[in-house]
């Protein structure tokens, strides 16, 4: 994204009023460690640079870098935090962070992170994850149930208006709370959450995915028989591709996947360890405990009482 | 037929037992209504009988009130706690049609006593549960006020206040009711729902019947399958609330919501003992008005619970 003007212009300001070119550098490096300042702008070692020219050029590279927003975000840990125990007031920094909200961004807190306002646009990387960077993600599996069946045995257009139905629900859901839906295909879905608490988000979409879907067999589909889910939620880290193909072959999305084939029952929700242990406990109550091996997981499924 | 009784705020409790037999009575449908309010009750039909406590109540006011009833050419009858009018005879030469004071009202009254007034004077003392569909043409659009329309009533209450008070407090309790109720609001509103009342923890919805089927239904089950979901991420503060959902097909006259306090209904009357005092716990519970209208896939949902006010009771299986 290309980054306007007037906030390169406001930045270049508030790195020449709030610091010399040492401390520049030093924040810099915290984000790109071998950057070289003297090198990049022709001095050598011994000759100091002038600090509106070292701001100029730092605002410059960050910005052609795609990198400028953890440039916006190491100055605010610098006025909030310090640098080796020294806080530097930032000028300008609140007119920095105005002007970012103002092009469609949000500033996420627990992630530190600038990140696309979903009020605004909605892409499958929040606007901010880098390709083959690796960030905490939950994800969310949803599979299908004997999809090859139903494909096989009802008219292309009834199942076509089923699935889309069943997206509409999924794709509600997830980016309600902030999730995206990575991964669309015929037989089910991958999402992922980053925000805030991805966990509770996670299964509070999976469990809502399940309460609609239910009402949906119940009222409007058409199929003469329910569409049967399985979903799977696990989190850790996972290096983000934009490629689905290249998705699919993380640690992360492996180990999802086996999830969901393996330990889920027909129209449960099964989570792991991890999740279960960050939910708030009378959600974490409508979950049963599985054991597989040496493996805990949690299962949810609706439960009715017997007429 | 209908009882409307009228009466001194402090007598209520006493009355509320004196008739505790006729509330009961399927055939008869009773409300009680607070003096200083009487002004402002809507006219019902002439199946009515007025039972006026003048306890305590001044002769020229008496008088001024037997006249309007006699005009109106309503029944009425006359309470009398502290018997302080002695001749009784003068309120039946004014055409009441009953005299109860406080010796007659220590033991319920029975029905019997209402029927016996209801063939002297012909009123018709007709079974409350025989269904009579007053549909609005248009939905909303076509309900106009002081008319008497067929709903589909929603009773919601949040229970367990007293708790919650003491966890979070009383202001954030206020808070946590007004972020639910303007959930509830926005999620019933999708299907023409509109909330007629809502009293502290306590919400009443009006949707217009249209006499096939009731959409609200799949909304009340949602609200119940995704109540920790709501709970959690549609009101403040990270307390699970429980709530009891019931419904009830039935007529009342509408009023625009802030003018319902004259409101007299047998159907909104039922409604609130069905949600308050059928059951302490949470979950949906439908009459057999509501259950009759839902297609056989989602009656499958509901089970046969105890009747209660004479009517069948259903409720959502979900645990």
């Amino acid at each position: 994204m290309k980054i306007p003007y007037s906030i390169l212009s406001i930045t270049e300001k508030a790195l020449t009023k709030s610091m010399d070119v040492h401390t520049m550098e030093r924040i810099v490096k915290s984000i790109i460690p071998n950057y070289n300042l003297h090198k990049i702008m022709g001095f050598s070692e011994s000759i100091p640079i002038p600090n509106k020219d070292a701001a100029a050029q730092i605002v410059r590279d960050f910005s052609e870098s795609k990198l400028f927003f953890k440039l916006v975000h190491a100055l605010m840990e610098a006025q909030e935090y310090g640098i080796m125990g020294r806080r530097y007031p930032i000028a300008h920094l609140h007119e920095i962070i105005a002007e970012i909200i103002n092009l469609g961004f949000i500033y996420d807190k627990n992630n530190k992170l600038f990140i696309e306002n979903s009020k605004t646009r909605r892409t499958p990387n929040w606007g901010v994850l880098e390709e083959n960077e690796e960030y905490i993600v939950t994800l969310l599996r949803l599979d299908i149930a004997a999809n090859t069946q139903l494909v096989r045995k009802y008219e292309s257009s009834l199942i076509t208006q089923t699935y889309n139905n069943l997206r509409s629900i999924v794709t509600a859901a997830v980016e309600q709370r902030n999730g995206r839906v990575w991964n669309w295909e015929g037989d089910g879905c991958i999402a992922a959450f980053i925000l805030g608490n991805r966990n509770m988000a996670s299964v509070c979409s999976a469990i809502e995915i399940f309460h609609e879907l239910f009402l949906f067999n119940y009222i409007e589909s058409q199929l003469p028989e329910p569409v049967n889910i399985r979903v799977a939620i696990d989190t850790g880290y996972c290096t983000y591709k934009h490629s689905p193909e290249e998705l699919k072959k993380t640690e992360l999305v492996t180990k999802i996947l086996e999830l969901e084939s393996r330990h889920t029952p027909l129209n449960s929700i099964t989570i792991t360890n991890s999740i279960y242990a960050s939910l708030h406990a009378e959600i974490a109550n409508k979950f049963t405990t599985t054991r597989s091996g040496n493996a805990v997981y949690y299962t949810y499924t609706i439960q009715w009482a017997t007429p | 037929m209908n009882i409307i009784i009228i009466y001194q705020k402090k007598n209520l409790p006493v009355l509320q037992k004196a008739f505790a037999l006729i509330i009961k009575s399927k055939k008869i449908s009773t409300a009680f209504v607070d003096y200083t309010e009487s002004r402002k009750i809507q006219p019902l039909d002439k199946n009515t009988i007025y039972y006026l406590d003048i306890t305590g109540v001044k002769k020229a006011e008496v008088e001024k009130q037997l006249k309007k009833f006699n005009n109106n050419g309503h029944y009425f009858a006359i309470i009398d706690l502290k018997n302080s009018f002695t001749d009784i005879a003068w309120f039946f030469h004014n055409n009441a049609c009953d005299y109860l004071n406080k010796d007659m009202l220590i033991k319920p009254l029975p029905e019997k006593r209402i029927q016996t007034i209801a063939k002297l004077k012909g009123i018709t003392t007709k079974s409350q549960t025989a269904p009579n569909y007053i549909l609005a043409t248009d939905s909303w659009k076509g309900i106009v006020p002081n008319n008497e329309y067929t709903f589909c009533f929603l009773f919601i209450e949040i229970l367990d206040i007293g708790e919650l008070k003491k966890h979070i407090g009383s202001e954030h309790l206020n808070q946590k009711i007004i972020s639910f109720r303007r959930y509830v609001e926005e999620l019933l509103y999708q299907v023409d729902g509109r909330c007629w009342m809502w009293m502290d923890a306590t919400g009443l919805f009006l949707f217009p019947f249209n006499g096939e089927s009731v959409p609200a239904i799949y909304h009340a089950i949602r609200l119940i399958l995704n109540r920790l979901i709501i709970s959690l991420e549609h009101t403040v503060f990270n307390q699970i609330i429980r709530y009891r959902i019931a419904m009830h097909i039935g007529n009342t006259v509408y009023q625009p919501r802030g003018k319902t306090g004259t409101i007299i209904s047998d159907c909104i009357n039922s409604l609130f003992h069905l949600g308050q005092k059928y059951t302490d716990e949470d979950g949906l519970f439908i009459t057999e008005d509501v259950y009759s209208f839902l297609n056989e896939k989602t009656k499958k949902l509901f089970t046969k619970a105890k009747p209660f006010e004479g009517r069948q009771i259903y409720t959502l299986r979900y645990k």
